[in-house]
């Protein structure tokens, strides 16, 4: 009997209680919570031309005046958009039209811009051949820094580069804003290898044939001193959006400040929010 | 008399399940998170479609508040005290005697150091750099690093023979400056064999302007502070903004 009871194994509670380290974790991620931030800032490039006071006449990149926009980024949101097809028409009121920030605003007025009445707009054609160029850069395999794609170096430099597949979309991305919307094949959603290893060789020695490109808007984003940073920012991104390659920051002229204030009627509230000192005395009276 | 038999109830709970979901929580926030870096002011950014990451080190963050004050910072100590030491030096005279025991102080020193954020004009910096850290945390929020205040560094190639800065393009200039110092320092005891506890092959050996500006922030002092970089030939920046995704 004795023996027995000797063989009966004491049963030891095995349960370890977890609160405290519950009330730790809690502790611990309620610090990460605060202390932390999830969203990871995203960074936008922009180059600004330096200052440069001997910059030649001929230096300047000239743009179409069809082919030109302005922006004037006005106080409280508002945005006005100028578009003349001729030159001579500067400071004509009617063509300065008032549109929104975004997707149906800006957006639509520069993707449906067609001065030469083309089947495709000039910023449409444009960003089709960046669609098909993303659907060319999705179809690629995993590895896309590892330099695979040989380039015919030509003539002028004898030898091969080796491209990787990222270095090839940006380079063609480039080309493409630059008005070369046919080193993609339209519609295909694939890259048309031969002539994008023409583009580049072109682009090194800066032998392209003005003719072979196609048409691209140049954008004057000018903001009064009273827009806010984040009409700025919008802007841009749409010059990312639309995949304008040519626009610039540019300054307030007495010009523009006439054309801006010549539509007293239209624009009453502009004019309240501007600083009138720096206003042309014609306008101001 | 019957007895009442309170019937007693197991009350123990089992926070095993709790406890694992909370390791998984805190993993995710740990591995996903990144620190808020400690700023005087809070600038919300605006939002754009750009999917371009910031890059994580050798960055020289502009700070542009609703105000339209500028504060400069950098992420690494280092090059903020060698830009202390690039401004104490003989260049900038017109401070030199007021700051002269900033250079020999290492108490001062020391604090300048802890700093990360540099907003406060050169003619209070001594004063400043005295005080208690809450004091100095006030004063820098109230403070901002003045755009227009001139500062004339003589110069014999110059036909006026003078260079004419501002203090926050001499801030700009120093701490750039500086990073390239130090960049140079590791190179050099990297050749001579000593151990660096940096990676220069994967360090950029030059700081990358990146503007903070808020919302809010009115055109002009943005165009101010553009304005001024491009004077000291500064023409490439990064704008900091919030992922959106398009509506």
């Amino acid at each position: 009997m004795a023996k027995k009871k000797e063989s009966k194994q004491k049963k030891m509670n095995v349960r370890v209680d977890f609160t405290p380290m519950v009330d730790m974790m809690m502790l611990l991620i309620t610090f990460f919570m605060l202390c932390t931030s999830l969203a990871k800032p995203q960074a936008m490039h922009l180059t600004m031309p330096a200052k440069d006071q001997n910059l030649q006449e001929q230096d300047k990149d000239k743009s179409k005046t069809e082919l030109t926009v302005t922006l004037y980024l006005a106080p409280e949101g508002k945005l006005y958009s100028y578009i003349i097809d001729k030159k001579e028409k500067f400071g004509e009121i009617e063509y300065l039209e008032e549109v929104t920030y975004g997707k149906e605003g800006i957006r639509k007025v520069l993707s449906t811009y067609n001065p030469y009445k083309n089947n495709v707009p000039p910023v449409m054609a444009i960003i089709n051949a960046k669609a098909d160029l993303d659907g060319w850069y999705a179809k690629q395999a995993k590895d896309k820094d590892t330099p695979s794609m040989k380039i015919s170096g030509g003539a002028s430099t004898g030898a091969d580069t080796l491209f990787s597949i990222n270095e090839a979309y940006d380079k063609a991305l480039i080309a493409i804003k630059k008005g070369h919307v046919d080193v993609v094949k339209n519609g295909q959603k694939d890259l048309d290898f031969a002539r994008f290893a023409t583009v580049v060789k072109e682009m090194k020695d800066g032998t392209e044939k003005a003719e072979e490109l196609a048409p691209t808007l140049s954008v004057n984003i000018k903001p009064l001193d009273d827009a806010t940073y984040d009409d700025l920012v919008k802007i841009l991104d749409e010059m990312q959006i639309c995949c304008i390659g040519k626009y610039v920051i540019a300054q307030m002229s007495d010009q523009d400040y006439q054309l801006l204030g010549t539509a007293k009627t239209k624009f009453a509230e502009l004019q309240q929010v501007s600083d009138l000192k720096n206003w042309p005395q014609a306008v101001a009276e | 008399m019957a007895k009442m038999k309170i019937k007693k109830n197991d009350v123990w709970i089992d926070m095993t399940p709790m406890s694992d979901v909370m390791v998984l929580l805190l993993t995710f926030f740990m591995l996903s998170a990144n620190f808020v870096k400690n700023e005087v002011v809070k600038v919300m950014t605006p939002q754009s479609r750009t999917e371009v990451k910031v890059p994580a080190t050798a960055t020289l963050d502009i700070t542009i508040d609703t105000l339209g004050r500028v504060y400069l910072g950098t992420d690494k100590v280092v090059t903020m005290e060698y830009a202390l030491d690039t401004l104490l030096s003989k260049e900038f005279s017109k401070y030199k005697d007021q700051l002269a025991d900033t250079k020999a102080n290492a108490a001062i020193r020391a604090n300048f150091k802890a700093e990360t954020q540099i907003g406060i004009p050169m003619e209070q910096l001594a004063a400043y750099l005295g005080k208690t850290h809450e004091q100095m945390t006030k004063q820098l929020k109230e403070s901002g690093l003045p755009l227009d205040s001139v500062i004339e560094i003589p110069n014999p190639n110059k036909e006026t023979g003078k260079d004419v800065y501002s203090e926050f393009q001499l801030w700009v200039k120093a701490l750039k400056n500086g990073y390239k110092k130090w960049y140079k320092d590791m190179e050099r005891r990297k050749e001579k064999g000593e151990p660096i506890e940096i990676d220069l092959a994967t360090t950029p050996n030059k700081l990358e302007i990146c503007i903070k500006a808020d919302q809010n922030t009115p055109y002009s002092r943005f165009k101010k502070v553009i304005n001024e970089l491009q004077d000291i030939n500064e023409s490439r920046y990064k704008l900091l903004t919030q992922y959106k995704k398009e509506e």
